[in-house]
């Protein structure tokens, strides 16, 4: 090896040197697999972002359950004192930003935003509650269905049925 | 190494990235398309269970068609593929959609425990139970939601359910007509009982009272602020204003068709011979009449009798059974 190099590198001892085509060459492999692996680290950071969006919204199921399902007597209608007030169904989630009426979008941890609609329902245990979670670092997802072009995981409670569920990773 | 070897490498270096670079694309694509089926999979089981869930997805969707094409589609089928990618989503749950110029009418019903729920949404993208704000007038239904849905699933005013545009046409025993022959003056009484939409831009609070009263009848306001309640009789006025709970909505009537429609043979005279079918007659072109089944009749498209059922409604020249909606 050490003859190779003097060999290439000596000009003096050897003419024969790296040519520009070689070293053209050279850098644009050395260029290729570079971008092969930004783009591996980049998938792989991408997926860890969705894992920590997905974690959280782990959290979130966890804490709703405890707050939501578990406890008959919650309510998210403020304006009565918390208690609940037959035929009343209140909003959760529900914003008019400007003119321009939206589901909000809420910070939950660096990066991590939830999208969150729902209601408590006009009678008791008849509130739902649908949360789309991703983060801003996650694997973009160009789905129409997306407000945010990245993939999110879906989180639906229907309180009637019992049913409360994040979408598998 | 000579310029030879260094060619080789970097073809191999070549045919290897182009290979990654395939399987990545198609790993992800497949990866993403499994996740959106499995998204779409979820809400629409989830969108049998609850009446409000898949409201503001699909409204979501109607607002983004709108920023794209300038106008809400005729119809929800108009949303797929581009904007939503599962057809089952917009077939399979009872949406009863109804575009108008500035916003769109969105509800949907499910049955639970022997119940019709029904929620219902607009561009605000706030979901709430019931059927809604919308002014029962007679009128042509200005458009179906996806083919089947709309004239299915029927009205539903003021907490009844009342038969639909299809219903009504059979119950009216009009023969029967291809949609070659069903031009727009026979639909125009024919649905007439059909709630149209014509809202809706929320302005501010109503006063207590108006709020208060609203959650029994029909609260309205013209533009010089003057306001009525109850269900007999609106201000000659085509801008007026509805109460809800919680909010003003400014709503456009529509013009009273004055048409001589097609229907105005299969109201017969002879109805109008009788006393109560005298009033009915009378009222039917502007109100709503129902009568219970103690035979009382009231008339105004808001207050219903407390109980009673069934109940009929008067409608060209006839009395139309319905039934009261449980869940509301």
């Amino acid at each position: 090896m050490r003859k190779l190099i003097n060999d290439r590198t000596n000009p003096i001892g050897n003419q024969a040197g790296f040519t520009l085509v070689e070293l053209l060459m050279a850098f644009l492999i050395i260029s290729i697999l570079a971008t092969m692996g930004a783009m591996y680290m980049a998938d792989l950071r991408n997926r860890s972002s969705d894992s920590h969006a997905y974690t959280e919204g782990r959290h979130i199921l966890t804490a709703l359950n405890d707050a939501f399902l578990a406890d008959e007597d919650v309510d998210f209608d403020t304006s009565n004192g918390g208690s609940f007030t037959a035929g009343i169904s209140g909003d959760i989630g529900a914003v008019t930003v400007g003119d321009t009426p939206r589901t909000p979008i809420f910070t939950v941890s660096d990066n991590v935003r939830v999208r969150m609609s729902g209601s408590n329902g006009k009678e008791p245990n008849d509130g739902d509650v649908t949360m789309y979670i991703w983060s801003t670092q996650g694997t973009p997802d160009d789905d129409a269905f997306n407000d945010d072009g990245k993939k999110e995981y879906q989180i639906i409670i229907v309180e009637a049925t019992g049913d409360m569920d994040i979408q598998s990773f | 190494m000579d310029s030879k070897n260094i060619y080789i490498v970097l073809a191999v270096v070549l045919v290897a990235f182009v290979g990654y670079m395939t399987y990545r694309h198609f790993s992800k694509e497949k990866d993403l398309k499994a996740h959106s089926e499995d998204k779409y999979k979820r809400l629409l089981a989830m969108s049998k269970k609850s009446p409000r869930i898949g409201l503001s997805e699909m409204a979501a969707a109607l607002k983004k068609y709108h920023a794209a094409k300038k106008a809400y589609p005729d119809r929800l089928d108009a949303l797929y593929p581009d904007i939503i990618g599962s057809k089952a989503f917009i077939d399979e749950i009872a949406w009863d959609y109804q575009p108008g110029e500035g916003n769109f009418y969105l509800a949907k019903s499910i049955e639970r425990g022997g119940k019709t729920l029904v929620a219902h949404t607009d561009s605000s993208l706030k979901t709430r139970m019931g059927s809604g704000t919308r002014v029962a007038r007679a009128g042509r239904r200005k458009a179906a939601g996806r083919a089947g849905s709309t004239a299915s699933a029927g009205g539903d005013i003021g907490g009844f359910k009342v038969a639909s545009g299809m219903a009504l046409l059979k119950s009216l025993e009009i023969p029967d007509l291809t949609p070659e022959e069903v031009d727009e003056t026979k639909h125009i009484d024919v649905v007439r009982i059909e709630p149209r939409i014509v809202l809706v831009d929320e302005t501010e609070t109503p006063s207590d009272f108006a709020s208060a009263v609203s959650d029994t009848y029909l609260v309205w306001r013209d533009p010089d602020g003057h306001i009525g309640i109850g269900n007999v009789q609106y201000p000659d006025s085509r801008q007026i204003a509805i109460a809800t709970r919680d909010k003003w909505y400014n709503v456009t009537r529509k013009p009273t068709f004055e048409t001589v429609t097609k229907t105005d043979e299969i109201a017969p005279k002879a109805l109008a011979d009788t006393g109560e079918n005298f009033v009915a007659t009378g009222i039917d072109s502007g109100y709503m009449a129902w009568k219970d089944e103690n035979g009382n009749i009231g008339f105004g498209n808001v207050q219903y009798p407390e109980s009673g059922e069934p109940v009929s409604i008067y409608v060209d020249g006839k009395w139309q059974k319905f039934e009261k909606s449980k869940s509301l």
